[in-house]
């Protein structure tokens, strides 16, 4: 397998007023291609900035990202969301779909922003995406009335949409049931079975149960970013 | 079969964001659907009308002049004429004032036209009208306006009598249009038109005295024709035919042209700002949506959308409530044009032919309802499709900046003696201060436009007043010929009722100036220095003085001649022979450029000012000044009392007033739109935090009452600002319309209670602004409020 995400020498401070605030230390990540990764660390840990900068919402303030081969760090903001559109799929805590869109339209949506399916398949592709996550009967619903975890499968499906081989996903379940977070995450195992990367923050500990790797952060760190399961059991 | 192709889901995400706001956004198609039909209306009409007056000028085929000739002439002088080099048509009529008396008794004004052959009018033609055309031996027409004046029909006996002593009885076979004169129900007058035959069968004698001329000459500048004119007057005098003056008009512009165009400028201008005002609404909508749809963007972003497909979400909504704006109105708009420019062709006596209007009229309509909405969205949907994603969804520290406040503004809240209620209400008034201060424009400017409105009205009526005070007279009669001063005063002074008559002498002049090719024709009142019949407001130097040779000038007069200075000597050509004077002053007249000279020496009169014992007995001795007319022998051509002459004025005025009054409300509509629009977003944007206020203790009345507090700050500000504003928008209409209709600005007079009576519709309008939005919160339930996104 190759490096799908390679971080080397990343950190991350904010500037706030008088001094500066060190999100991030210096660190070096290596994702493989095809792995399921868990990024673990509490509220306040840097984690969420980790994902963010390998999507490349935030930019690092030293170091590199390379993701599938490509040097983000000196993308412009235009090209960066074209690029993101077409390998990176995303996932919100907070859902974020789009409310005045049909469940149907929310993920054809970023097919229609990247062009990289044909215009007269997309809608076939959302179907099929949709019956993926097993929501075909709400593709003409408003997401105002889907349930927390309907609405979660609607994004990941969303995040399927350009077939983009990595899904970052910031905190998926930090807004559902248990039940529901343990059908979401089952979800992403399968996906992750289907070849594509996946990457999930979170500060439960239930999302080790599903990643081939955890890597915890804490205060900014990494103090630990190797395998922690081997089939079912924990080294 | 044919099937409409699908939109994408960015078409369908613009749409819905409207659909999602489709108060706020019918607000804004309305307002875009009212200034695009206002600015349509306006252009229509001023294209149609434009062309059409001129066309329907043209068509009657005018004279490039006209020379009015000393002595009557024969036709042989005609026939000359038509053969002189420089001259391609040349055609003469009879023109004669008098009295015509309808069926009732009725007595008006008579301008009676001698026409040689109604069947060979080359030049200033006749339109043909309803009835019989030509009339016969014993007939005449009524010039199709003046029917109403006269207030006659086809077909009824009228009795006409002229200057001459003509008289006659005549059936009205018909109507003409003659597009030529002036509307007859504004002059009071009625334009009547007989055949040679008949008038010489009443007794008149053919006695033409006036030449119209077309050229030759293709270079047909106003200075080019004033050449030739003057060449073929000199070639007259040379043939032994002397003329006492020539008239040039503008050549191939109706008389009307340029007043139309002043009075279309002007509502050029509101219309522009109306679509301005309108503007600002896209402005704020888009602003308001942009700002709540801040992390829907950042969303957008993370799925592949680039700057331009945000762009093009927001401004395919804009040109959505654009499109849907300009079908709303492009139609009405031109079905209404048509309608208002009937009326105004109406009152400029012209026939309106092909209504078609120039492609540029759509053009402008269709800048102002799609390229104006998209230039004033562009500057929120740049900012928000440019901003960076880690912004719109990170969010570090924004509220705080949002928050920032300005070192007035932090004294202010400091102040202790605010209760914190209020400190919040005056905090979230300029939280998002552009918003602010642009709903406040739109506020202050309608406020502004219906100060302006009223103030121009005080200045009209200053004027009129002014004018009823310059006359000191409760009656003027103009006679058709003039008489003996003495035998005027005998005859009237002795009637009971009549306190005072004055007789004097009114003419046509022209200034003898080198540098005047063809000198304008002037009005030459000759009365006495010691009058007291007229009271003229003295802008320059001095009136009449009895031991002197002295002139006294109007200021239209000193407009046409401005290196004229006092003390200069003027000479003056009038009554057949020119005259030296000089000049003593120069004083306002309304209406009319006029010259007064002294009327010592004068024996004859052809006018008289009346002042009655009692004013309001003004019609009564209306009546008996026509019964001793009619024993003494004198000929009235017509009898105006004080109100009459006022009214006139008055009336146009007061059509000025409407026509600024429609304008002002289709302004206040747009600005009422604005505050409307303004306030409920800033309501809803503060859905959660409103809902935070509850959950802390605030009572919805207690939100009600801040929310309209803020609305009561807004009006406040708002008509602060409509104050000072009105006072350069009212200088400048009054003296731009003053300008154009009278050559001399209306004076600048602030209506008092206006400023007064704005302040409570501003601020009910922006507290019934607050209010709906308002109550709608207030019916939210706490839980709603806090999860509103």
């Amino acid at each position: 397998m190759n490096n799908i995400i390679n971080l080397q020498g990343i950190s991350k401070t904010y500037k706030s007023e008088s001094r500066l605030i060190s999100v991030l230390k210096p660190m070096d990540l290596t994702i493989q291609s095809g792995e399921f990764v868990s990024i673990f660390g509490k509220s306040g840990s840097g984690k969420s900035t980790l994902l963010n900068i390998m999507s490349g919402i935030d930019s690092c303030s030293s170091g590199r990202v390379i993701v599938n081969s490509t040097d983000i760090s000196h993308l412009k903001a235009g090209a960066l969301d074209a690029w993101r559109g077409r390998n990176i799929g995303l996932v919100f805590q907070f859902f974020q779909l789009i409310p005045t869109l049909t469940v149907l339209e929310n993920i054809m949506l970023p097919m229609d922003f990247c062009k990289t399916i044909a215009a007269k398949q997309r809608r076939t592709r959302a179907r099929a995406l949709l019956g993926k996550v097993g929501l075909v009967d709400k593709e003409n619903k408003f997401p105002a009335i889907l349930s927390g975890g309907e609405k979660q499968r609607v994004a990941i499906a969303r995040s399927l949409a350009n077939d983009a081989p990595i899904i970052l996903a910031d905190e998926p379940t930090g807004n559902l049931d248990s039940k529901t977070a343990m059908r979401i995450f089952a979800l992403f195992e399968e996906l992750n079975r289907q070849g594509k990367t996946v990457i999930i923050v979170s500060h439960d500990p239930c999302t080790r149960d599903y990643a081939q790797r955890t890597v915890t952060i804490t205060d900014g760190e990494i103090v630990s970013a190797l395998p922690v399961r081997e089939g079912n059991s924990y080294v | 079969m044919f099937k409409l192709p699908r939109p994408d889901t960015i078409w369908l995400k613009s749409w819905r964001d409207l659909w999602s706001q489709r108060g706020r956004s019918l607000l804004v198609i309305l307002s875009i659907a009212v200034s695009t039909f206002t600015l349509g209306v306006i252009l229509n009409t001023y294209s149609i009308l434009s062309r059409e007056m001129n066309e329907s000028f043209m068509r009657a085929n005018p004279a490039a002049l006209t020379i009015n000739m000393a002595e009557p002439f024969e036709n042989r002088l005609l026939e000359a004429v038509k053969k002189h080099p420089e001259v391609k048509m040349a055609d003469t009529r009879m023109l004669v004032s008098g009295q015509i008396q309808n069926v009732r008794g009725d007595k008006f004004p008579l301008l009676l036209f001698v026409i040689r052959d109604f069947d060979d009018i080359q030049m200033d033609k006749l339109n043909p009208g309803e009835g019989s055309w030509p009339p016969l031996a014993g007939q005449l027409l009524v010039e199709q306006q003046a029917l109403t004046v006269l207030k006659g029909a086809i077909g009824e006996l009228v009795q006409l009598s002229d200057t001459k002593g003509v008289k006659g009885r005549l059936e009205i076979v018909g109507t003409t249009h003659d597009v030529m004169q002036a509307q007859a129900d504004w002059e009071k007058v009625v334009y009547a038109y007989v055949s040679l035959e008949t008038y010489i069968n009443m007794g008149g004698v053919a006695h033409f005295e006036q030449l119209k001329l077309s050229l030759r000459e293709t270079n047909l500048s106003h200075s080019n024709v004033e050449n030739r004119a003057l060449a073929i007057g000199g070639w007259l005098n040379s043939e032994g035919f002397q003329y006492r003056n020539i008239v040039v008009p503008e050549p191939g512009k109706h008389p009307h042209a340029n007043i139309t165009n002043g009075m279309f400028m002007i509502q050029k201008v509101f219309a522009s700002l109306v679509c301005l005002l309108s503007a600002v609404l896209v402005f704020n909508l888009n602003s308001a949506i942009l700002h709540k749809h801040k992390i829907q963007i950042g969303i957008m972003k993370t799925l592949g959308a680039q700057p331009n497909d945000i762009r093009k979400i927001y401004y395919r909504a804009v040109l959505t409530l654009g499109v849907v704006g300009m079908l709303l109105s492009v139609v009405p708009s031109y079905w209404v044009a048509k309608y208002y420019a009937d009326i105004l062709a109406t009152m400029m006596n012209i026939d309106i032919l092909d209504y078609r209007v120039p492609y540029w009229v759509t053009l402008i309509q269709l800048i102002s309802g799609l390229i104006i909405p998209l230039l004033a969205a562009s500057i929120p949907i740049y900012q928000a499709a440019k901003k960076d994603i880690r912004e719109t969804l990170l969010e570090f520290g924004a509220s705080d900046l949002e928050m920032k406040e300005s070192w007035i503004q932090r004294q202010f809240f400091a102040l202790s003696i605010l209760p914190s209620a209020t400190r919040l209400v005056l905090r979230n008034v300029f939280r998002r201060k552009a918003r602010f201060f642009l709903s406040c424009a739109v506020v202050s400017i309608g406020g502004a436009v219906l100060i302006s409105s009223y103030n121009l009205s005080k200045s009209m009526h200053e004027v009129v007043e002014s004018v009823r005070s310059s006359k000191q007279w409760d009656l003027a009669l103009r006679f058709t010929n003039g008489y003996a001063s003495q035998e005027i005063i005998d005859s009237f002074g002795g009637i009971e009722g009549i306190k005072s008559v004055e007789t004097f002498m009114q003419s046509s002049a022209v200034i003898i100036d080198s540098k005047k090719i063809i000198p304008a024709t002037l009005s030459l009142i000759e009365l006495s220095p010691y009058s007291n019949s007229l009271r003229l407001t003295q802008l320059k130097g001095e009136w009449l003085n009895p031991e002197s040779n002295g002139i006294v000038i109007s200021q239209l007069v000193a407009e046409q001649y401005p290196l004229l200075t006092i003390g200069n000597t003027v000479t003056v050509k009038y009554r057949g022979s020119a005259k030296d004077f000089v000049l003593q002053g120069v004083v306002e007249v309304i209406g009319v450029a006029t010259m007064f000279i002294n009327a010592s020496d004068v024996k004859q009169a052809n006018a008289v000012y009346v002042k009655a014992e009692n004013p309001e007995d003004s019609a009564e001795l209306k009546k008996q000044m026509e019964i001793v007319a009619g024993q003494t022998g004198i000929h009235i051509f017509q009898i105006t009392t004080i109100d009459a002459a006022v009214d006139v004025i008055d009336g146009h005025f007061n059509i000025i007033f409407s026509l600024m009054m429609l304008l002002t409300l289709i302004i206040f509509f747009i600005s009422g739109s604005g505050i409307i629009l303004a306030i409920s977003t800033n309501i809803t944007e503060r859905t959660r935090e409103l809902g935070v206020l509850r959950a802390i203790g605030a009572s919805s009345q207690h939100l009600v009452g801040m929310l309209v507090t803020e609305g009561v700050a807004m009006a406040l500000f708002s008509w602060s600002v409509a104050c000072l504003l009105c006072l350069p928008i009212s200088y400048l209409i009054a003296h731009f319309l003053g300008i154009l209709l009278f050559q001399s600005p209306f004076p600048l007079v602030l209506d008092g209670p206006i400023f007064i009576t704005s302040l409570p519709i501003i601020i009910v309008l922006c507290i019934g602004s607050a209010i709906i939005p308002a109550q709608m919160l207030s019916r939210q339930s706490v839980r709603e409020a806090l999860i509103y996104e």
